[in-house]
């Protein structure tokens, strides 16, 4: 009889350790997760802020280059005083090659603002469409800083006639 | 007379074949109880863990990153406060440079017919940019179909009359430069 109890207490510790083990293994799990939880929480945060600093840095990169392309727009775009000479001759070229003549052209200088003057060119032209549309082309072609600020162009039986302002920067 | 029985055994009599098919079946279950517990384990370490980076390792990094971020954004502030006229200068220069009359010679072109005339035409490098423009129409017709062709493009019709047999029309039209 004796050695019955004896088997039936290992046999019952046996089970004991099983069932033990089993729930041991799931709370070291549920541990285990609750970590894995709070790592990948921890490394998403992390990737988050990573990718805020990269776009930061992006924008600061762009700012710190700021100066130097103003300088560039400025060097490439703005009309030098020794270049306004030539945008003159330009202008006349170009009305010339397409068979206009501006009756009057008008400068209007404003003041220097950040370095930078304003200069408003009216003229009138007259003339075939195909022409005047030339001239327009050939002269927003130009790479400085001139363009038209405003054109009225009034058709008849006989030529177009346009009322023409263009604006140019130059830099004092 | 009646046989008297007497049990003269100290403890239960046991039956073998009951006490070992229990046996077996508390054996059984264990090894259940403990298979159970090593598979788990096996598909936890199956799933694979997450590339983890030390937790002290990231809290150095994500300092260092906030540290340099915070000095960053002090320079962009300063910079932007400094840059910002020039800035917005320098882009509606571009802006008014990338306007082209042309193109917007281009699109009246395309969109008129030939029945219809533009006898006045203003056009200005603005941001509302709406061209302006006194048109006539030799039919109906035609100025109809060419309302339906502006009509995108913020059509709006000042006045119309007529003159003899000809339809004079007053309006204006915006078309951006992304749509030409």
């Amino acid at each position: 009889m004796k050695k019955y109890r004896i088997a039936v207490i290992a046999l019952l510790a046996l089970l004991f350790a099983s069932a033990a083990g089993c729930l041991l293994s799931f709370a070291y799990g549920a541990l285990q997760d609750r970590s894995q939880r709070v790592a990948r929480a921890r490394l998403a945060a992390f990737k988050l802020q990573e990718e805020e600093f990269r776009e930061l840095g992006t924008e600061h990169d762009e700012w710190k280059r700021l100066p130097q392309e103003l300088q560039r727009f400025r060097r490439e775009q703005i009309i030098s005083m020794d270049d306004f000479a030539r945008f003159r001759r330009e202008l006349n070229l170009c009305l010339d090659d397409n068979g206009l003549r501006a009756a009057g052209i008008g400068f209007q200088f404003g003041p220097s603002k950040d370095r930078v003057r304003r200069v408003v060119i009216g003229f009138n032209l007259e003339g075939a469409y195909r022409d005047l549309k030339k001239f327009i082309y050939d002269m927003e072609r130009k790479p400085k800083m001139q363009f038209f600020q405003g054109i009225d162009l009034t058709g008849g039986p006989g030529p177009v006639k346009g009322k023409f302002i263009m604006e140019a920067y130059l830099g004092d | 007379m009646r046989k008297i029985t007497y049990n003269l055994a100290a403890a239960p009599q046991v039956n073998g074949r009951a006490f070992a098919l229990r046996a077996v079946l508390l054996v059984l279950a264990s090894l259940l109880l403990g298979f159970i517990a090593v598979a788990h384990q096996a598909g936890r370490s199956g799933k694979g863990r997450p590339a983890t980076v030390g937790a002290g390792a990231i809290a150095a990094q994500m300092d260092e990153m906030q540290r340099q971020g915070r000095r960053r954004a002090a320079e962009l502030a300063s910079w932007k406060k400094a840059m910002k006229r020039a800035l917005a200068t320098v882009n509606y220069l571009i802006a008014r440079k990338g306007f082209s009359l042309v193109s917007r010679l281009d699109f009246l072109e395309k969109n008129f017919s030939p029945g219809i005339r533009i006898r006045q035409l203003s056009l200005a490098n603005e941001d509302d940019g709406r061209m302006r423009m006194t048109i006539t129409a030799r039919s109906l017709q035609e100025l109809f179909a060419l309302y339906k062709r502006l009509a995108p493009y913020e059509l709006a019709i000042s006045s119309e009359s007529q003159v003899g047999d000809e339809y004079q029309v007053n309006m204006s039209l915006k078309v951006p430069n992304e749509k030409i």
